[in-house]
């Protein structure tokens, strides 16, 4: 009988243990994440380097007729961006002239992407740097479009990126247009919200989704995404609206992570 | 010894093949194959090694996620637990409806339990989750429950003969 209760003990125990460590902090076991993160990468690189490559064969011609396409927006803006420079010379003539401070343009690190979390509960992709390329966590990542997520967490060689569309995701942001400010924040369903808009903001479908300078992580006028839907607030007077991100974070295999300073 | 050997290495091959299908299908096909381990190794080797598979696969699973570390470990404990207490009660372990129902109710007391512990920490529509994580993943996982349990039999016994 002793020796049952003893049983019934240790079982209870066990599950009792992981529970209390739902309400530890969650830095604690940090190392233990990015060390079993670390470990996986290698095979799981080895698994989907064939599927990526099969990918590439399949999709063969939307990528030929895509490169077509791209070819003809380059030049356009080829000429765009010689026009640019010379309005942002004339630019930093103005603000020579007017005294002002010189905006510090960040360093950059391109990374690939070399694993997801295989679970609907969270958007996160694995990246083959980590801290010996000075990466830290809160770092923004972007792609060529736009906003893709920040570094969740940093081992040696590899990173977490937690995507725009995590649950746990969020990041303070304007609608273009009307220069409104909102909180956007992930979903489960793929798509971001954007929370606590004025009912009085006159937003539509199409509006940009840019991110604001108050944003902690982020420089100011990253696009985010658009607006697909526009609904007023259950829980709240303000009204909220769905943005579809404008990278499409399923497929997306190059990343650039920007060392911004935190604020 | 080897039991525990070969539970780690059906975790991270499981594991790996997880990840590789969502490489493949997206987000509307995602089995919980893990799940189907942590209800196999319960069955044929015993509550000792369903904890050890469950704290395996719950490991794996939380250092991949953003969520809250130890989600997975304490639901798939749970449903180690639900099963040895369910256990006595099975008649037919061979039955192909056997391992689809199965599958099907411990996938859902999986996404169950998760939703509960997540929803401590964070704000989650339930209809989201029921119909972006529970359809496809219950789905999908009765979907190859059959072909999944009949593969983990296979090559338990040659690796452990």
């Amino acid at each position: 009988m002793f020796q049952s209760s003893r049983k019934k003990i240790i079982y209870f125990l066990v599950l009792a243990l992981p529970f209390f460590i739902l309400f530890l902090n969650q830095n604690t076991f940090s190392g233990l994440r990015t060390t079993v993160v670390s470990v996986s990468s290698w095979p799981i690189k080895i698994v989907t380097f064939p599927l990526k490559e099969m990918k590439k064969v399949l999709f063969y011609r939307k990528t030929f007729n895509q490169n077509k396409v791209l070819k003809d927006e380059n030049e356009i803006l080829k000429r765009r961006l010689i026009e640019q420079e010379e309005l942002s010379k004339e630019n930093s003539r103005f603000k020579d002239l007017l005294d002002f401070k010189s905006t510090s343009v960040f360093s950059s690190v391109a990374a690939s992407v070399i694993g997801r979390d295989p679970s609907n509960w969270s958007a996160v992709i694995v990246i083959d740097r980590g801290s010996i390329d000075g990466l830290k966590q809160g770092m923004p990542v972007v792609s060529s479009l736009g906003v893709v997520g920040k570094i969740l967490e940093v081992g040696s060689k590899i990173s977490k990126v937690m995507l725009l569309t995590d649950p746990s995701f969020s990041v303070a942001a304007i609608i273009q247009h009307n220069r409104e400010q909102g909180l956007v924040s992930g979903t489960l369903q793929g798509i971001c919200r954007m929370q606590y808009l004025s009912p009085k903001s006159k937003t539509n479908i199409g509006d940009n989704v840019i991110t604001s300078k108050l944003s902690s992580f982020f420089p100011e006028g990253l696009l985010v995404g658009k607006v697909i839907a526009v609904q007023d607030s259950p829980s709240s007077p303000t009204i909220e609206c769905f943005v579809e991100p404008v990278v499409s974070l399923s497929q997306i295999e190059e990343v650039i992570v920007l060392k911004m300073p935190q604020k | 010894m080897k039991k525990l050997f070969v539970i780690i290495i059906f975790s991270f091959v499981l594991f790996l093949i997880e990840v590789a299908i969502f490489q493949i299908f997206g987000s509307w096909f995602k089995p919980s194959l893990l799940v189907l381990l942590v209800v196999y190794s319960n069955l044929k080797f015993g509550i000792r090694y369903g904890i050890a598979t469950s704290l395996i696969c719950g490991i794996l699973s939380d250092s991949f996620g953003s969520g809250v570390f130890g989600a997975h470990v304490v639901s798939f404990i749970s449903c180690s637990y639900v099963l040895i207490a369910v256990k006595k009660y099975f008649v037919e372990f061979d039955a192909l409806s056997f391992k689809l129902v199965l599958a099907g109710i411990f996938s859902t007391l999986n996404i169950i339990s998760i939703y509960f512990i997540n929803s401590m920490f964070l704000k989650i529509n339930f209809g989201d989750v029921f119909i972006f994580v529970f359809l496809p993943e219950v789905a999908a996982t009765v979907a190859v429950s059959p072909f999944c349990v009949d593969y983990l039999r296979k090559c338990d016994s040659k690796l452990l003969n």
